[in-house]
């Protein structure tokens, strides 16, 4: 077992080992390590803090029974990322299941229409503080859809592949690229449309 | 409309993800050196990639470390079972009692009302597709955009021989144009 | 056999169920409104007849992705068409016009006519509050749109003023 004064200076890999022997104090350490991570990728997916506090708690409990799981192919967090992902997806099915109907999926059953609207020609970065353009982003981002916005969170910030993320959502690689497209070409607009109002 | 163009468009976004497969890279140059709103496409596609990455908000669990974790620990001493699960079998069973109780009059009433709006309600026409748009000339083109929050379909329509309408087009997004 | 409550509250709900019965039976009529508006960036309409669009409809215009921060009421017109029914000839300005069928279940068909020649034929679904919207560049670096939406739209959209 690792004391407490050593679990602040202990690498990933061996509180992982420590806990995988039981100890939940080492586990706790991960916790504290990683929270903010694994709080902020399903609050990105959620758009909701409750629901991105109670996945993101989920996922550490998952993350626990599965501890035996953990061979060190990807880093910790990582992997937990990836339980979060997990999560959240179904999570985000449940809510799907729960709406009436769905114009999203009609955009995307009648074919091409991100593609049709006009191209933004302003860098939506330009002048702008790294603060105001994180907060712009994510207020972008509570515009896209579900699925969406997902797939952007998936290869924009969890730098995924097509395919990693068809297979993590459970769609085609064509689906992935045309979501991909729409909320990359939605994006643009609604960055450029924020600049312009200020 | 046009499933080439939509394909086209794909493939320049692979191209810029580096998962275009090697054989049409070549092809797909070509096109690129000599169509400038491909070029234009491509430009506001990588931009806004920049833009996103590593800009995600940076947020914190708003909950203290010893309050956030003691949930977790709870539920690992006590099983993995999710709140939600048991919300629901409780209230699931509380339904279920219910139904069971009103299971005869409620069929009764249910099966009333349908056979009597059976015999009131004419055959439904089959669900149709959507939404389709057909233009008249060859010379026309459209955008579309969507927006479910808004719930606004709009279609815009241009002349795709005029330069000037083009140009407009173009610069509907162009925010400096506006200052 | 004793007459119980719950016996009395299934009588009154089946008894509330066929009365409406009758009302979900038939398709109603299409009630609409086709408006013609003008887009610019000018504060100032150039005509007094023409009024500013109401805020629902200037705020789906307003958060699409044209630039155009004000727009005008050109021209409007009321439709009733029934299913299966048809209006031809419904005229916007003096080079604009539709032909709108109603296919029935918030199903349209929009022709726009412009100039006397056919320039685009759309299917689209009005279901919900969900607006159509038809737009175009004009002179000056204005825009024309075209816009159908349910009656019911606009009740709900003066109501949320």
């Amino acid at each position: 077992m690792i004391s407490p004064s050593d679990q602040s200076t202990t690498s990933d890999e061996m509180l992982v080992a420590a806990a995988k022997k039981g100890d939940m104090a080492a586990f706790e350490e991960l916790v504290a390590r990683h929270r903010d991570k694994i709080y902020a990728r399903a609050f990105s997916m959620m758009r909701n803090e409750d629901e991105a506090l109670d996945l993101s708690q989920e996922a550490w409990v998952k993350g626990w029974q599965r501890l035996e799981q953990f061979h060190g192919d990807s880093s910790f967090g990582t992997w937990m990322t990836r339980i979060t992902i997990n999560l959240c997806l179904d999570a985000l099915r449940r809510r799907k299941r729960q709406r009436t109907d769905s114009i999203e999926l009609m955009d995307e059953e009648s074919g091409g229409v991100e593609r049709q609207m006009p191209v933004v020609t302003v860098n939506p970065t330009e002048g702008m503080e790294r603060v105001e353009l994180r907060k712009r982003i994510d207020q972008a981002l509570t515009q896209l859809s579900d699925e969406h916005r997902t797939a952007l969170v998936l290869h924009e910030f969890e730098d995924l592949e097509y395919k990693e993320i068809a297979k993590v959502m459970g769609c085609s690689i064509g689906t992935v690229m045309s979501r991909l497209f729409y909320a990359r070409r939605r994006m643009a607009a609604l960055l450029a449309n924020l600049k312009s109002e200020k | 409309m046009n499933k080439n163009e939509n394909q086209l468009e794909l493939k320049l976004q692979a191209y810029l993800d580096g998962e275009l497969p090697t054989a049409e890279l070549a092809a797909l140059e070509e096109l690129l050196s000599s169509h400038t709103e491909l070029r234009l496409l491509l430009e506001e596609l990588r931009l806004t990639s920049i833009a996103l990455k590593g800009n995600e908000l940076d947020l914190k669990v708003p909950e203290t470390r010893d309050f956030y974790w003691s949930k977790i620990a709870r539920q690992i001493e006590t099983g993995s079972r999710r709140q939600e699960t048991v919300y629901q079998s409780v209230s699931g069973n509380l339904w279920v009692s219910w139904i069971r109780r009103h299971l005869l009059g409620l069929t009764g009433t249910g099966f009333a009302f349908c056979l009597a709006l059976l015999i009131m309600t004419p055959p439904k026409q089959v669900a149709m597709k959507e939404s389709e748009m057909e233009l008249a000339s060859d010379d026309m083109a459209s955008y579309t955009y969507n927006d479910q929050q808004q719930q606004v379909k709009m279609v815009w329509l241009y002349d795709r021989n005029s330069t000037e309408s083009q140009a407009k087009d173009s610069s509907m997004m162009d925010s400096e144009n506006e200052q | 056999m004793k007459i119980r409550s719950t016996h009395i509250a299934y009588g009154f709900l089946l008894a509330c169920l066929l009365a409406i019965a009758p009302s979900l039976r038939a398709e109603e009529n299409l009630k609409a409104e086709a408006l013609l508006v003008w887009g610019t960036d000018d504060a100032q309409s150039p005509d007094t007849k023409f009024i500013a669009v109401d805020e629902s409809l200037s705020k789906k215009l307003l958060k699409s992705p044209y630039r155009w921060k004000h727009f005008f009421v050109v021209n409007r017109q009321s439709l009733n068409i029934p299913a299966g029914g048809s209006r031809k000839g419904v005229v916007l300005s003096k080079d604009c016009s539709l032909d709108v069928a109603y296919l029935g279940e918030d199903r349209m068909e929009i022709k726009l006519i412009g100039k006397g020649k056919l320039v685009s034929t759309h299917k689209e679904s009005l279901a919900g509050q969900c607006v159509f919207i038809i737009g175009g560049a004009s002179e000056n670096d204005t825009a024309w749109f075209v816009v159908i939406r349910k009656s019911a739209t606009i009740v709900a959209s003066s109501q949320s003023k």
